[in-house]
């Protein structure tokens, strides 16, 4: 995509849309690109940022702005790119909201060293999906298990789940979409740390 | 992070929504709410694409199904394949933009995709092409990936160009053959618009190959059965006319019956105009292409126009 002209694409912006890349090609971008180096995303906030609740935010900020930087043109190379935006977001953070809230402050630009390693997140993530899947699935609650798999593998109906786990049907929906953050978190996370409870 | 929504509000919302996909599918209403929904913030759409994604993955679960699960026939239609999401091809706009690659390997023989009135669907091509539907259209694709016919309705086409093996769209007697190249056709029975916005394209009449004609970018072809004219178009009116890629029609001093005509090709409910000096008010802004309810609203406030609702038509009148 770097090599289009941006003049054609002009005026598509209606309210904020992903209006230079086509929704559908940044989205595929993201998720084949960025969202493997979750782990990695993760682990660098961790250690650069001492509040922990502010690190589930941390992390989408940063996918905001790579995904908002990425409409008009994928970066070359994804995780030194992350890493970076990851980076600049924290040190804005400091000055604009005058907290300090890491010793490793000063150490901000001893990071660029790790941005230019090249992780083999990537590749391990995508080997085999079934088996993390399944490691994943382990580590939800009972409930949101059994929603998964009823759906998934039996290909019930929403009614027939609450018939067979004696659910309203307004439960089924709310113990999907739990079992789909608890997925996601879980899935994304070091493969080191998957032996832990979410 | 004080007035802001917190990532795990976010989360809740974005999970919810596509728990509703899941089970229920989108009704049109709902969709916009989702589409409204997504185009507030980039946290939204990164929130609910990561979601989507594990989601997806966990279709591979299906392989564990008993074997007489697995004996259901398949549908012709690649969004089966690809999305795992049982969702109304109407309600497919943002919730289920393909994810490709995953299983491009179930491809077979030649294929086609069809989209209903109001929906909207991308095809991956392989080898980073890919095309767009738009409302009401028919494509068939060939098992190579690189023959596709137009049977009816619009297609926006973005090509990565091979010497080897071209891409070739057949449409109302003619073959458009790419050269390295984004185009979008529409094929309204029969009358044909073809419009280049980058690269280049050959189009040849079937019947006579030889009068080939190439276009370059801003080119607009019209063909009808005997006849091939090439017109120049401004890059932004282009761009705008694309607005249905993203689920929205982009108005510009559009006139009242102009923009009838494009939220009649999208909707079962109609815009009806009544007389004509009503139809020459023009428009300026961007709706969701179901937008037609909150279009005459709009229209009623700023025209100070009147709007009847008989049926499922909005008759809009002085």
């Amino acid at each position: 995509m770097a090599d289009t002209p941006e003049r054609h694409r002009e005026g598509l912006a209606p309210r904020g849309w992903g209006a230079l890349m086509p929704s559908s090609e940044l989205e595929d971008w993201f998720v084949r690109e960025v969202l493997p180096l979750e782990a990695m995303l993760m682990r660098f906030i961790r250690q650069n940022w001492r509040n922990s609740s502010d690190i589930e935010d941390l992390r989408q900020d940063v996918y905001a702005r790579v995904c908002e930087a990425a409409k008009t043109e994928f970066p070359g190379r994804t995780k030194p790119f992350v890493l970076a935006t990851a980076r600049n977001l924290l040190i804005d953070r400091i000055r604009h909201e005058q907290v300090v809230p890491i010793e490793a402050g000063a150490d901000l630009d001893a990071l660029e060293v790790a941005i230019d390693d090249p992780g083999p997140e990537r590749i391990a993530i995508a080997k085999d999906v079934l088996r993390r899947l399944q490691t994943s699935l382990d580590l939800l609650s009972p409930m949101q298990r059994e929603v998964i798999l009823l759906r998934r593998v039996e290909g019930l109906s929403r009614p027939e789940i609450a018939e067979r786990l004696n659910l309203s049907e307004r439960m089924v929906s709310e113990y999907l979409a739990q079992a789909m953050r608890a997925l996601a978190r879980i899935y994304f996370r070091d493969i080191s740390e998957t032996g832990q409870q979410p | 992070m004080q007035a802001r929504k917190s990532a795990e509000d976010i989360e809740n919302i974005a999970a919810a929504w596509l728990a509703r996909c899941e089970f229920d599918g989108l009704s049109q209403k709902e969709q916009s709410e989702l589409d409204a929904w997504l185009c507030e913030a980039w946290q939204h759409r990164t929130a609910f694409w990561r979601l989507k994604a594990v989601w997806t993955e966990t279709d591979r679960f299906a392989a564990m199904r008993r074997p007489e699960r697995e004996e259901l026939p398949a549908k012709p239609r690649r969004s089966t394949l690809l999305s795992p999401l049982r969702i109304a091809t109407a309600a497919l706009a943002v919730c289920v933009l393909a994810t490709g690659g995953l299983f491009a390997g179930l491809r077979n023989s030649e294929q086609t995709i069809s989209t209903a009135l109001g929906g909207r669907q991308v095809v991956e091509l392989g080898s980073g092409s890919h095309a767009e539907l738009n409302t009401s259209t028919v494509l068939r694709v060939a098992s190579d990936d690189r023959k596709a016919w137009l049977d009816t309705g619009e297609a926006y086409f973005q090509i990565k160009h091979d010497a080897q093996h071209p891409f070739v769209v057949s449409v109302a007697g003619y073959r458009v053959v790419d050269l390295g190249t984004k185009f979008v056709i529409l094929n309204q029975s029969g009358r044909v618009k073809i419009v280049l916005l980058e690269g280049r394209a050959r189009v040849e009449p079937v019947s006579d190959p030889a009068h080939a004609t190439t276009l370059s970018p801003g080119d607009v072809a019209i063909a009808t059965a005997d006849a091939l004219s090439i017109t120049k178009e401004d890059p932004q009116r282009i761009a705008k006319a694309l607005g249905w890629r993203h689920g929205v029609l982009i108005f510009e001093h559009t006139s009242l019956a102009e923009v009838m005509a494009q939220f009649n090709r999208y909707n079962a409910e109609k815009l009806v105009i009544a007389d004509t000096d009503t139809a020459k008010l023009t428009v300026d802004g961007t709706f969701p292409v179901n937008g037609v309810s909150q279009f005459a609203t709009a229209a009623k406030a700023v025209f100070g126009v009147h709007v009847e609702r008989r049926g499922n038509e909005f008759v809009i009148s002085r």
